[in-house]
C-alpha cells in the first residue's frame, strides 16, 4: 500500500514538476508570473488532438506539433502582445497573462477544438507489476519525460550560451545587459522553452483527465504549489517541489478515512503555509542577497 | 570632437522635478584615468547610467570614438568597447566565480546561441587563463574561481566585477567607487591595479571614488560635479587648491553636522 502511494504519488508530482519549471523559467528571467501557463499548455495540447483526430496525423508527429505550437506561442506571446506592454509594472502582467489564457479558452472554443473524447496514450498496454506495486506504462512515460525535461534545462542552464545568458538575466538584469546580453531576447527564449514545456505537460496530464476547458487549471494550482515549496527561483527546487507534493497529497488521500481523505488539497497547501513560516525561501529557493 | 574617446555635452537628466545631471560637458581621451568626483548625490552614477544607455538623457549628446552613444541600445555598449562596474556590486551573486567572468565575455563568443559557452570559450580562455589566474591572484583569489559569487568578502568582490568587466577587452572602463568598504591594503592594491590596466592593457579609466588620495594619487585629470553641475575640472594639484570644490566638499560636511 505505501509502496504503491508513493509511486503514485511520485507520477503525480512529475507532471506538477514539469509544469513548474516550465513557469519558473518564465519567471526567473522576465518576473513575470505566467497565470496562463494552464490555458497555454491546454491550447498546445488541443492542437496535438486537432492534428491526430482531424487530420489523421500519427500520434508521435501530434504530440510534437504540441511541442512546436508551445514554443510558436510563447514567441507570439512575449514579441506580439507583452513586447508591447513593457512599460507596465510587472503584476499588471500577471493579470495580462490571464488575459491571454482566456482569450486562448476561447480560440480553442471557437476553432472547434473541444473533443469530449478522452486524449490518447503514447504508451499502451498492460501495467508492469513490481512486487505488489501497480506501474501504469503511461506512468513510466511520465517519468521518464520528466527526467529528459530535466536533464534537457540542467545541461542547458549549465553549458550553453543562451542558459548562462538566462541565469546571469535572472541574477541582474543591468549587469546582464552591461554583458552584451540582450535581455529582451532572452525574455523571447524563455517564454518559448517555457510554454515548450507547458505543452509536454499538456500532453501528458490530457490521456489522465478528460481535457477541457478548464482542465490544466488545476495542475497550473498545484505548479504553483510545488514552486513555492521548492523555492520559486530554483528549478531543481521545482522538481523537488511537484515530487513532493505529489507524494505528500498521495499518502494523505490514501491514510486519512473517507470523510477527511477528499481534503488532500486543503491539507498540502496548509502544509505550504508552514513550510513558508519557517523556510521563507522554500525548500531549496535561494535567498536573497543584495546586489540587485 | 573625433579626437577624444568619450566626449559627453549638454548633457541633462531630469528626475521629475530634480535636475540629477544638468549640462555637464566633459571628454575623456584615450589612455586617461579621469576622475568623476563630488559629493552624494552629485550626478556621478546617473552619468555612468547615461553613458551605459541604462538611462535615457532628457538633453545633450554623448559620443565614443566618433559613434552617437545615444543610438545604441544597453547590450551593445559592451561591443563598442565600455564596461563598467557597479556601486552596489552587480556581480551575478549565485554564479561562481568563474562562471561571472566567463559572462564577462559573452559578447566575444559569435557562436550560435545554443552552442556550447564552455566549448567556446575554452579555445579563448586557454589564451586568457594564465591572464585571468593573474589578475585573480593580484588580489588573492587565485584559488577562489569555484566559489559562489556572493560568498565572497564586499571588497573582493568589487575586484572580481572589475576583473569581470576587463574579460570583455574594452576600450574604456568605467569604475563606480571600486574601493568602497575596502581597507587600507585592498585600495592600494586595487590603485596599483588600476594604473596596470591602463599600463599595460592600454584601458582608458574613468573613476567614480570618495576615497580622495587615491583619486589624488592614480588619476591624470578630474571632473568636478555638484549638485548636476560641472564645477570644477583640472589636474590633481589645481582640483586640491580650488576653492569651489573645497566649498562644495565643506558644504556637504556642515550638512552632514547637522543631521
Ligand atoms: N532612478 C532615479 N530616479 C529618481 N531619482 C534618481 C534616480 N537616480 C538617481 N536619482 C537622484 O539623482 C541624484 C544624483 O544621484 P546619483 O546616484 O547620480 O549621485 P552620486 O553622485 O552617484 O552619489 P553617491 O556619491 O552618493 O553615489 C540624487 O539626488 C538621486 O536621488
Ligand atoms: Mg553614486
Amino acid at each position: 500500500m505505501l509502496a504503491q502511494l508513493i509511486v503514485s504519488g511520485l507520477a503525480a508530482g512529475s507532471l506538477y514538476g514539469i509544469m513548474a519549471l516550465g513557469l519558473i523559467l518564465i519567471y526567473k528571467t522576465t518576473h513575470i508570473l505566467n497565470f496562463g501557463q494552464g490555458d497555454m499548455a491546454m491550447f498546445s495540447t488541443f492542437i496535438a488532438l486537432l492534428l491526430f483526430r482531424t487530420y489523421g496525423v500519427p500520434l508521435s508527429a501530434a504530440l510534437g506539433g504540441a511541442l512546436v505550437t508551445g514554443i510558436l506561442l510563447g514567441v507570439v506571446v512575449d514579441r506580439g502582445l507583452l513586447r508591447w506592454a513593457k512599460n507596465a509594472p510587472v503584476t499588471s502582467l500577471f493579470i495580462a497573462t490571464l488575459g491571454i489564457g482566456m482569450i486562448l479558452q476561447a480560440i480553442a472554443l471557437w476553432m472547434g477544438l473541444i473533443d469530449a473524447r478522452p486524449f490518447p496514450y503514447a504508451l499502451r498496454g498492460p501495467p508492469l507489476f513490481i512486487g505488489d506495486v501497480v506501474l501504469r506504462q503511461h506512468d513510466l512515460l511520465v517519468f521518464g519525460v520528466a527526467l529528459a525535461v530535466s536533464l534537457v534545462f540542467f545541461l542547458v542552464f549549465k553549458f550553453t550560451k543562451v542558459g548562462i545568458a538566462m541565469r546571469a538575466t535572472s541574477q541582474n538584469r543591468r549587469a546582464a545587459q552591461l554583458m552584451g546580453i540582450n535581455v529582451g531576447r532572452i525574455g523571447t527564449w524563455s517564454w518559448a522553452l517555457g510554454l515548450g514545456t507547458g505543452a509536454i505537460a499538456g500532453c501528458l496530464v490530457a490521456p489522465i483527465v478528460f481535457l477541457d476547458l478548464t482542465s490544466m487549471v488545476f495542475v497550473m494550482i498545484k505548479a504553483i504549489a510545488a514552486a513555492v515549496l521548492g523555492g520559486f527561483t530554483s528549478l531543481p527546487g521545482a522538481v523537488v517541489g511537484g515530487l513532493l507534493l505529489g507524494v505528500i497529497e498521495n499518502l494523505f488521500s490514501g491514510y486519512m478515512p473517507p470523510a477527511i481523505a477528499p481534503l488532500k488539497t486543503t491539507f498540502v497547501f496548509t502544509l505550504i503555509i508552514l513550510v513558508l513560516v519557517f523556510r521563507p525561501h522554500g525548500l531549496l529557493g535561494e535567498r536573497s542577497v543584495g546586489g540587485h | 570632437m573625433n579626437e577624444h574617446l568619450l566626449a559627453a555635452s549638454g548633457l541633462t537628466k531630469r528626475f521629475g522635478g530634480l535636475t540629477a545631471v544638468d549640462g555637464v560637458e566633459f571628454h575623456v581621451d584615450e589612455g586617461e584615468i579621469v576622475g568623476l568626483i563630488g559629493p552624494n548625490g552629485a550626478g556621478k552614477t546617473t552619468v555612468f547610467n547615461l553613458i551605459s544607455r541604462f538611462l535615457e538623457p532628457t538633453a545633450g549628446a554623448i559620443t565614443f570614438d566618433g559613434v552617437d552613444l545615444l543610438r545604441v541600445p544597453p547590450h551593445k555598449v559592451i561591443g563598442l568597447g565600455i564596461a563598467r562596474t557597479f556601486q552596489n556590486l552587480g556581480l551575478f551573486p549565485y554564479m561562481t566565480v568563474r562562471d561571472n567572468l566567463l559572462v564577462g565575455r559573452h559578447n566575444q563568443f559569435h557562436g550560435w546561441i545554443l552552442s556550447l559557452a564552455v566549448g567556446a570559450g575554452r579555445r579563448e580562455e586557454r589564451a586568457a587563463a594564465a591572464e585571468v589566474g593573474k589578475m585573480l591572484a593580484a588580489f588573492g583569489l587565485g584559488a577562489l574561481g569555484g566559489a559562489p559569487a556572493s560568498m565572497l568578502p564586499y571588497g573582493s568582490q568589487k575586484a572580481v566585477e572589475l576583473i569581470r568587466a576587463l574579460m570583455a577587452k574594452p576600450r574604456l572602463v568605467l569604475l563606480d567607487e571600486p574601493v568602497a568598504g575596502m581597507n587600507a591594503t585592498e585600495t592600494q592594491t586595487m590603485g596599483q591595479f588600476i594604473r596596470r590596466v591602463r599600463e599595460e592593457r592600454g584601458v582608458t579609466v574613468l573613476l567614480v571614488e570618495h576615497d580622495m588620495s587615491l583619486v589624488m594619487e592614480i588619476c591624470d585629470r578630474i571632473v568636478v560635479l555638484d549638485f548636476g553641475r560641472k564645477i570644477a575640472e583640472g589636474t590633481p594639484h589645481e582640483i586640491q587648491t580650488n576653492p569651489r570644490v573645497v566649498e562644495a566638499y565643506l558644504g556637504q560636511e556642515v550638512d552632514r553636522a547637522q543631521v
